[in-house]
């Protein structure tokens, strides 16, 4: 028998040092000759792999995932746990913004009409906004960099008026002594709905019935101007500029 | 025969990526002792072992027209391999978990099932070998049975240089210890 293969038991016990030499020491050789004669192969499970291979039909799907495997094990076995449980993480959060602002987009159509037409809203430091609220439950004077949202529910449930708050950024009427409201719900009436300047904010509610309203900002009696952060009319009374709200029950 | 030399290896790979199934079977018939050698050490268990590497090479089947013309075969293999191995692994682990407590040993060694040789030093080896954590015995086996570099073992693991050459130390500095215990309790 070779020596190499000798068992310690049968007198081929290396000296003690040996096990404390270098990788290359007796023993290292002596584990690697008995690791590296290769097993008898059964050539059946060869046939059994080039049949497999011959009869392997996969459909495309099947093909396409595949190429992922890969990808799956080396996440699997590769990837430290907390890498792991980090990059999870990161994916459902990614994926929750996704979700989060695809459905908060004013332009998404809801319940089968455009949002864009429907809801005004206001976003950043410059606030100009047009919002309907439910009854009894208005929201305080919004405050700057808020974003304000119409209510959602149906517009034809109910006809009862629902106070809706119209606000104009007092920057963007720079020289503004007064500022009011016109619409085709007053007749258009300069004079009918001032608003009040409170902390930079020109702003009054009015109640409104559920629908659609055309409607704009009328500075110092005179200059017509939409709402810069509502949606913007097409169809401009006599070619003056107006912005729309859509007034919805809760 | 189906030893192949460098250049012959490297026409039959060309000809089985264009799907010339004499060339693949030759490829099989090159890789497949080695393959088993390693499957066997990494599972020590002889069905787990064929079937990882049936699964080995119908994923090297299904992928082989990917593969880089320049890029070295070995590595490439031992990957899927390897992965396919700890997949069993995983599996068995799992199933073993699923038993009740003390119906069935997890530990790979004292299973009656493995398929560890049954003479003298050889068998200490295997033993031995077993008792290493699988990614230290997979470092070790690369190193050291299939003769690979750490570029190589990084390619085929995943980890880096330094972890590797850690993980092959750990293994050698356990297979001491180990079968040191084991001659002097003999």
């Amino acid at each position: 028998m070779n020596d190499r293969f000798r068992s310690p038991r049968e007198g081929g016990v290396p000296p003690s040092a040996d096990f404390r030499e270098d990788d290359d020491d007796r023993l290292l050789r002596q584990v690697r000759a008995a690791l590296t004669p290769t097993p008898a192969v059964d050539r059946r499970a060869i046939a059994r792999i080039l049949t497999a291979v011959a009869d392997r039909k996969r459909t495309p799907w099947q093909r396409f995932v595949g190429r992922f495997e890969g990808v799956r094990e080396w996440w699997q076995f590769s990837t430290p746990p907390l890498a792991r449980v980090g990059s999870m993480a990161a994916l459902a959060l990614t994926v929750g913004f996704v979700a989060r602002g695809y459905l908060m987009r004013p332009d998404v159509p809801v319940n089968g009409r455009s949002g864009a037409d429907m809801v005004a809203t206001g976003v950043g430091a410059g606030v100009g906004v047009a919002v309907a609220a439910p009854q009894g439950d208005m929201p305080p004077v919004a405050q700057r960099g808020t974003t304000l949202h119409a209510a959602e529910g149906s517009a034809d449930a109910s006809t009862l008026p629902i106070p809706v708050q119209f606000m104009l950024d007092a920057r963007e009427v720079a020289g503004g002594t007064t500022v009011s409201l016109v619409g085709d719900f007053n007749d258009w009436d300069v004079n009918a709905i001032p608003l009040t300047l409170d902390n930079g904010v020109w702003s009054t509610t009015l109640p409104l019935p559920p629908g659609r309203h055309v409607y704009a900002f009328v500075v110092n009696g005179k200059r017509w101007i939409a709402d810069p952060r509502a949606p913007q009319a097409p169809d401009a009374d006599f070619g003056r500029p107006g912005s729309v709200v859509l007034v919805r029950t809760p | 025969m189906h030893s192949l030399d460098a250049g012959t290896l490297h026409l039959v790979l060309q000809q089985a990526r264009h799907g010339d199934r004499a060339s693949f079977a030759r490829l099989v018939e090159h890789y497949y002792p080695r393959a088993l050698r390693f499957a066997l050490q990494m599972l020590h268990h002889r069905e787990d072992a064929e079937e990882a590497v049936q699964d080995a090479f119908l994923r090297v089947h299904d992928n082989l027209a990917r593969f880089r013309d320049d890029a070295p075969f070995d590595p490439w293999f031992f990957r899927i391999l390897g992965n396919r191995c700890r997949t069993l692994m995983a599996k068995r682990k799992r199933h073993h978990e699923t038993f009740e407590y003390g119906d069935v040993p997890v530990d790979a060694a004292s299973d009656a099932e493995t398929d560890i040789p049954d003479e003298g030093f050889v068998r200490d080896v295997h033993q031995a070998l077993a008792q290493l954590p699988p990614e230290q015995r997979e470092a070790f086996l690369l190193r050291h049975v299939n003769d690979m570099d750490y570029e190589e073992m990084t390619i085929v693991t995943g980890a880096k240089g330094s972890t590797l050459r850690m993980r092959v130390k750990r293994a050698i500095d356990t297979l001491r210890v180990v079968l040191r215990e084991g001659a002097i309790h003999e």
